[in-house]
């Protein structure tokens, strides 16, 4: 492996970890949230405020940091059929060549999440004091997130078809 | 501007692009030439994530991923060979039986034909041979999107809008998911009985039934409440999918007592990345809605159609026909993401009833995962229960017939669909 690869491998090993972990909090912070506010419903006749913005901002959230963990694992659904009948020089460069197109889609999804988020970071959530950009920000993190990985699928043309990314959680 | 994204997400999709990101590129082309700014990628992305009904696909996903963790496909089995186990072909209707138990905890076919395949092929490959074994399983598992909760219903009523109801669709499945589970068992029995299959399972017990009921009561308890509860107005679909995932929680660990504490972030992280999957195909796929609804595509598209024919049955077979095709070469969330916007404001239009109008939509492609060439359920079970997928293929078919028969029969009689979603109000 080339000497300018690794540091890229170290660095989406350590986000690949950190998003893992972050997902678990938002997950067992949603499953809580929402069946807390069915139980208060019911059973004290209450309702959390801000259950419904918290848990929608957390699903947001998990959903973008699942992304390049998606990509990681080889998840995501694609069209083999034609590619899979190519000689595999042919294939793999046109699968590098794929990931690198991916990569500069996710990056200029990045950058525009990015000036998004700066612009309205003071504006703030309706039921809780939160930046309300926090929301365009997990879309500027799991899409750079997602960058890496495909400019690490564009120069390896390393697949990792369906791989078990959980093993980190051991 | 509608035929350029068109023609270069196809270009790029069959180069391999995972379809998500060639949507995201066809939006980008599409951006680029009507000169819109980019920072309408990020806010439609997030907006169309933005919203509390989708929160119950990770939810349901995540019951399930636990409710199996925590054994519940042992109990299963075993109270479906205590009820049909002894007919001819008993193993082969355990399995449906099976299935349809598994599809009202779970609403992915992928998921269940996993379960299914692992635990279940096995011995069923010992007496039907691999290839019916294959299929008997595929086939029981493509009940997941059919029989409520239904990942695939709750991603078509997202996508279609507040004219459809999840409670009202996953009830439009129930219906002829039945029809469907007895037919294909009166299908494995003519089958037993062609092929001479030996009759294998133990003799009929009440006692032995009763005694798997009461091991199976709480499992099969918890579509009755999270599917009541939706149903009944009690809590929205994305609180009832949370309150299954505590009722898996409960029966994980108090009831089976084999799910453990280092199970939990697997499969949460699991559930996370299968729904980032759909997640992502959401977000690129609502920029290109929305560059296709700025070119007035879906005007134009109602007009052709409206021009070719004005008859409501007529439509219902054209699209019918066009899913059956693209179900054979798309995997399905992809084809709801992109088509249902789409297709169904023309459906309102030509005064097909919504509800009837998602159950056709979502059945039909819950078929096309069946159907060869590109049938992701025939490939889960060909890898996970290392069965030759043209063996599959062959032995799928009559399942196919049937199902499709099914289909046909829906488009022309909804009341098939229809009946119980209007007995209870929708």
């Amino acid at each position: 492996m080339s000497t300018l690869l690794r540091p890229l491998e170290v660095t989406l090993a350590a986000l690949d970890r950190a998003a893992q972990w972050l997902i678990v909090i938002l997950m067992t912070t949603m499953v809580t949230v929402v069946s807390a506010q069915v139980l208060l419903r019911y059973g004290f006749n209450s309702s959390i405020g801000w259950a419904e913005e918290i848990s929608r901002l957390t699903f947001v959230w998990s959903i973008f940091l699942g992304i390049p963990l998606g990509i990681k694992a080889g998840s995501h659904i694609g069209i083999e059929l034609l590619t899979a009948r190519l000689p595999a020089t042919l294939r793999n460069g046109i699968a590098s060549l794929i990931a690198g197109l991916g990569a500069a889609l996710m990056l200029l999804v990045c950058y525009e999440a990015a000036v998004i988020t700066y612009t309205q970071w003071d504006e703030k959530l309706a039921s809780a004091d939160f930046s309300a950009a926090l929301f365009v920000l997990a879309v500027a993190v799991g899409s750079a997130h997602s960058a890496l990985h495909l400019i690490w699928l564009a120069a390896t043309g390393e697949r990792k078809a369906d791989q078990d990314v959980t093993k980190v959680l051991e | 501007m509608s035929l350029l994204i068109i023609l270069v997400f196809l270009g790029i999709a069959l180069l391999g692009m995972p379809l998500a990101f060639a949507l995201g590129t066809a939006a980008v082309a599409g951006l680029i030439v009507s000169d819109i700014d980019f920072n309408l990628l990020p806010i439609r992305m997030m907006n169309a994530l933005n919203a509390f009904p989708l929160m119950a696909i990770p939810f349901f996903i995540l019951a399930g991923e636990l409710m199996l963790k925590g054994g519940i496909m042992e109990r299963l089995i075993d109270f479906a060979n205590a009820l049909v186990g002894r007919l001819r072909g008993g193993l082969a209707h355990g399995t449906m039986l099976a299935g349809l138990g598994l599809s009202t905890v779970s609403g992915a076919a992928v998921a269940d034909a996993s379960a299914l395949s692992s635990t279940l092929v096995p011995s069923l490959k010992k007496i039907y041979g691999p290839g019916f074994s294959g299929a008997i399983v595929a086939a029981a598992a493509n009940l997941g999107p059919i029989i409520p909760p239904s990942g695939a219903m709750i991603v078509y009523a997202f996508m279609a809008g507040p004219s459809v109801s999840v409670g009202g669709l996953f009830m439009a499945g129930v219906l002829p998911g039945i029809i469907l589970v007895t037919s294909m068992m009166a299908m494995c029995s003519l089958v037993a009985i062609r092929r001479k299959f030996p009759r294998t399972g133990d003799a009929f017990s009440w006692r032995k039934i009763f005694y798997e009921l009461k091991r199976s009561f709480l499992i099969l308890l918890m579509p009755v409440v999270v599917i009541g509860g939706i149903v009944g107005g009690a809590f929205t679909a994305t609180e009832g999918s949370a309150i299954a995932v505590v009722f898996a929680l409960f029966i994980g660990f108090f009831v089976t007592r084999k799910l453990t504490l280092a199970d939990l972030p697997k499969a949460m992280v699991r559930t996370a990345i299968t729904s980032a999957v759909v997640g992502a195909m959401i977000a690129f796929a609502s920029v290109v809605t929305y560059m296709l609804t700025i070119d007035l595509l879906p005007i134009k598209l109602s007009q052709l159609l409206q021009s070719l024919t004005s008859n409501p049955l007529v439509f219902l077979l054209l699209v019918a026909f066009s899913l059956f095709v693209i179900g054979m070469f798309l995997e399905s969330i992809a084809a709801y993401t992109m088509l249902v916007p789409l297709l169904h404001p023309i459906a309102l239009q030509y005064g097909i009833d919504p509800l009837h109008f998602g159950f056709l939509f979502v059945f039909n492609l819950v078929i096309g995962m069946l159907t060869p060439p590109v049938g992701v359920v025939l490939f889960v079970v060909s890898s996970v229960a290392k069965i030759k997928l043209g063996e599959l293929v062959r032995n799928i078919l009559p399942f196919l017939a049937l199902m499709y028969g099914l289909l046909f029969m829906a488009i022309v009689f909804p009341p098939l669909a229809l009946t119980l979603p209007r007995l209870l109000g929708y």
